[in-house]
């Protein structure tokens, strides 16, 4: 499984400048472009990271989140799992970049590798964000009832959730 | 979002509470201060990934990797949609928004989407209403199966993994089996919609 990942992304690289310049695509010029393009994108997280990183600096220098963690501990460990990772699960369907913002923080203070900074990554990537994804879309099409999809969406994402917990559980690095 | 708005206060709200419960108003302050230049830091170190991919994906986008992808999902997607023709445009555009979400190519996928959306609106038979084709269509978006999830890499590798790629299968895996999972959702429930109606 290591080994697969490992190579994904090389095999991605070449497998897309061979048919790039197979297809006769000006692979260096459409690089530079699209590059370009996603330096926006890069910078365009900027004010979720302030928000999301100023909102947790308080909420943990304070000690409130040991304080919530303290409450919630029954819960975790009845569940069998790390108590910092709950509130990931919660932010999940609301927000992308909040989510990315709370895994970047988790994996820096517990380090990346770790089984908590792998459970927060395989989370942060295992679904995604309900709410807006449904809010966009059936927006698009007029529709203002969700129906039964909402209940679709969240139970999809707390089986994704449970995967990255349990795949987590027995993951090894290296 | 306003579910948003409240949590996010709620962290500022309860967390100078406790601060000035405990003492410790000006320890968080300076914490705070300490967050907004570590976010332009943190910004910058993923960006360099997130422009290197983006610029790959440029040239999969021009190399015509999209449409090659969506004729591999094209017999998959017949069959998750039996109602739709073969050559409808609703199912035409499905496929192709897919397929920009399983390379990752967040900018070209939610136009594509929105258009997905449009053309199954055209064919529904209850214009208002979520339809059967939709629902599947949004389970499938909602799972999130990608190739490559090229910032969660990014934050991983600027935290500074040794293996930041290591979690590219356990997220399919976990991607996928949501997938399934909301997929069997929305079959059940339209199960029981219509025994009840009999």
């Amino acid at each position: 499984m290591n080994t697969l990942s490992v190579w994904a992304i090389p095999l991605f690289i070449l497998v897309v400048l061979v048919c790039g310049e197979y297809k006769g695509v000006k692979v260096y010029e459409t690089f530079i472009q699209g590059a370009g393009e996603g330096l926006k994108t890069g910078f365009q997280l900027l004010p979720y990271f302030l928000a999301i990183f100023g909102a947790l600096a308080v909420f943990k220098t304070s000690g409130a989140l040991n304080f919530f963690c303290r409450m919630a501990a029954p819960l975790a460990t009845f569940l069998r799992i790390p108590e910092e990772i709950l509130p990931l699960g919660l932010i999940k369907p609301l927000s992308g970049s909040g989510t990315i913002g709370f895994m970047a923080d988790l994996t820096r203070k517990h380090g990346p590798d770790s089984r908590l900074g792998i459970m927060a990554s395989i989370i942060a990537g295992g679904s995604e964000t309900t709410f807006y994804v449904l809010s966009v879309y059936l927006g698009a099409a007029g529709i203002t009832r969700p129906k039964h999809l909402v209940g679709m969406g969240l139970l999809g994402d707390l089986t994704a959730f449970c995967v990255a917990v349990l795949i987590a559980q027995w993951f090894q690095i290296g | 979002m306003s579910a948003l708005n409240r949590i996010w206060l709620a962290l500022f709200f309860l967390g100078y509470l406790v601060a000035g419960a405990t003492g410790r108003v000006e320890e968080t302050t300076l914490a705070l201060l300490a967050s907004m230049e570590d976010s332009v830091k943190f910004t910058i170190g993923i960006t360099g990934f997130l422009a290197f991919w983006s610029g790959l994906l440029k040239i999969a986008e021009q190399a015509g990797l999209t449409q090659k992808i969506a004729r591999a999902l094209h017999p998959l997607l017949r069959r998750l949609f039996p109602r739709l023709p073969a050559n409808s445009p609703a199912l035409g555009a499905m496929t192709l928004s897919l397929a920009a979400n399983l390379l990752g190519l967040s900018h070209a996928a939610t136009p594509l989407g929105i258009k997905a959306m449009r053309e199954l609106e055209k064919i529904n038979p209850t214009p208002g209403e979520v339809s059967d084709e939709m629902a599947v269509y949004l389970a499938l978006i909602l799972g999130g199966i990608s190739f490559v999830p090229s910032t969660i890499i990014a934050v991983r590798s600027q935290a500074g993994s040794v293996q930041p790629s290591v979690v590219i299968i356990p997220i399919l895996i976990a991607s996928t089996i949501g997938t399934i999972v909301a997929l069997l959702t929305h079959f059940v429930i339209k199960k029981t919609r219509k025994e009840r109606r009999r």
